[in-house]
């Protein structure tokens, strides 16, 4: 074979590699299904494998939290087995399997079934203390901020991290920028719009702000949920009290009736609403 | 004694000659010194996410040490035939498996001790270097968890024909018995019958090598561990180190050395 045949078709295979790459890009979107649309790194690494790395890290900022006195899934499965499903996760009256941890040892381990499970415990965490003081609450941030940088999709990671960044750490501006970063990754969350909303008034004193965020939350709501259900009435009953509160603190009374009107047909004890109803109706000729 | 010691010592030797070491040494310490140097929420106080990495890079990185280094120590001799000057010696098998075992155990050791080292230097770093007495605890514990991965790995180097695989199958049995072997006795109460029971003799056979890692304690800053279960803890790992040594040796007295 001489050098001019080789290079000839060196170049008939790069032609037609370049020419069958061409051809194939456009369909290989259909065969990589949601991984073609990917818009990180790890969502083409991962797929949807990256949400149970989410939730990993999500669950291991509750592990801090309880300073590491966190049940195991075998420990969730027992008392599953022994309690009864749905009971592993209020073995306590608590909503989480780490408040569940609280008080002594034994309520979600038990007593040691063998002197090996009596040994491991000196070699555990035996002892059931929260984060708390001197800003130690920040140890389970870098979670959080894993959790959603795993799953941008999920609100949960940017309400808790925004809470603690907010109400124990002081850090407003940190909360808003991780909020609006949810927001840019949900911008139909009502959740979010809601917390942004809590923000520019209980931290900011904004009223407008706070007046327009709220506004958007309960849009967003109606567009989400479309109508009131048993289910879904607690969000928007939410929304609409902190509404009707941040009216009646600025001294907005009619526009505070109006929303506390709406509160008490979505609330489950509408005397209550009732009575600070009326309470406002007396204020109502004064402020006029 | 002088004789497993002089072999000992020259199993030490070859680990600093070598770069496995080197190089997961400084894997770890760019990985950490990487998580560091990142901030979350412009917060610089946040320390037990970086204890959590260093920890688990220092237990990785001491695993694949221990196991790989154990798993070459005899098929090497007999690949490269100095088995058998070695043994025409005045030099007994036992006295081999013995002065292969210590050798790696000091080298692993060693190592250790410049993983915590750097583990105290970055919680310093930090400015947070945790407790001291924790700290030297569960360098000793970790050290003598290795003494029963290293005898399996010895023994394993005898009854497999690679070395490669010889590792492989240590660190899966290693992996799985971190993670599940201390919830095998849940498991059994769960599950009627014998398969119950053979969970359970499975469960008191193992060795229980999650008893020595205290990382969690370290990480959350808890009190050291008392001084009896410490003992107690010591006296498991010497046990189970003894017994694989004893069955790796007598395997080794059986096995034939074809020339």
């Amino acid at each position: 074979m001489t050098g001019r045949t080789t290079t000839l078709g060196c170049a008939a295979l790069l032609t037609a590699a370049v020419g069958l790459a061409a051809w194939l890009e456009p369909r290989s979107e259909a065969w990589r299904g949601q991984r073609a649309r990917a818009d990180s790194l790890l969502w083409t690494l991962l797929g949807d494998g990256r949400r149970l790395f989410a939730n990993h890290f999500f669950v291991k900022a509750d592990v801090y939290l309880h300073s590491g006195y966190y049940p195991s899934i075998f420990d969730q499965a027992r008392a599953a087995y022994e309690h009864g499903v749905g009971e592993e996760l209020s073995m306590a009256g608590h909503d989480s399997p780490g408040e569940a941890a609280h008080g002594s040892e034994h309520e979600f381990r038990g007593a040691p079934r063998d002197w090996i499970d009596r040994l491991s415990r000196h070699f555990q965490v035996r002892e059931h203390t929260h984060l708390e003081g001197g800003q130690t609450e920040a140890e389970i941030l870098p979670w959080l901020r894993l959790a959603a940088e795993f799953d941008p999709h999920q609100e949960l990671f940017y309400l808790a991290a925004a809470y603690w960044l907010r109400s124990r750490l002081g850090k407003v501006d940190q909360a808003e920028a991780f909020l609006r970063r949810g927001l840019r990754a949900n911008p139909d969350s009502d959740e979010i719009l809601f917390e942004l909303g809590r923000l520019a008034w209980e931290s900011r004193r904004e009223a407008d702000r706070a007046r327009h965020l709220w506004n958007a939350a309960e849009r967003a709501w109606y567009a989400r949920n479309g109508a009131v259900h048993e289910t879904n009435r607690v969000s928007l009953s939410r929304i609409l009290a902190h509404r009707a509160q941040l009216e009646e603190q600025t001294g907005n009374l009619d526009a505070a009736i109006q929303f506390w009107t709406r509160v008490r047909e979505l609330s489950p004890r509408p005397e209550a609403i009732e009575q600070r109803l009326a309470t406002l109706r007396q204020r109502l000729p004064v402020a006029h | 004694m002088r004789t497993w010691l002089a072999l000992a010592w020259v199993v030490v030797k070859e680990l600093y000659r070598r770069k496995d070491f080197y190089v997961l040494f400084v894997l770890t310490a760019l990985i950490t010194l990487l998580s560091g140097s990142v901030t979350f929420f412009e917060d610089t106080r946040m320390v037990r996410y970086l204890r959590e990495v260093t920890l688990l890079l220092i237990w990785v990185a001491a695993l694949v040490i221990a196991v790989v280094t154990a798993a070459r120590q005899i098929p090497a001799e007999r690949e490269s035939r100095t088995i058998f000057p070695l043994l025409a010696k005045p030099v007994t098998r036992g006295q081999v498996v013995l002065g292969k075992f210590f050798g790696v155990w000091l080298a692993t050791g060693l190592a250790l001790v410049m993983f915590y080292g750097f583990y105290l230097l970055v919680g310093v770093w930090q400015a947070a270097p945790g407790s001291l007495a924790l700290g030297l605890q569960a360098l000793w514990l970790h050290w003598v968890m290795l003494a029963v991965v290293i005898a399996m790995a010895i023994l394993g180097s005898l009854l497999f024909s690679a070395p490669s695989v010889n590792s492989t199958v240590c660190l899966v049995v290693v992996g799985g018995i971190l993670l599940v072997a201390g919830h095998l006795n849940t498991l059994a109460a769960a599950q009627p019958g014998w398969a119950g029971s053979l969970l359970y003799g499975l469960y008191f056979a193992l060795p229980h090598l999650e008893l020595f890692d205290v990382r969690d304690l370290m990480i959350h800053e808890h009190a050291p561990v008392a001084v009896g279960p410490f003992l107690v803890a010591t006296l498991y790992a010497a046990v189970y180190a003894a017994l694989l040594l004893l069955v790796a040796w007598w395997v080794f007295r059986r096995k034939a050395l074809s020339t």
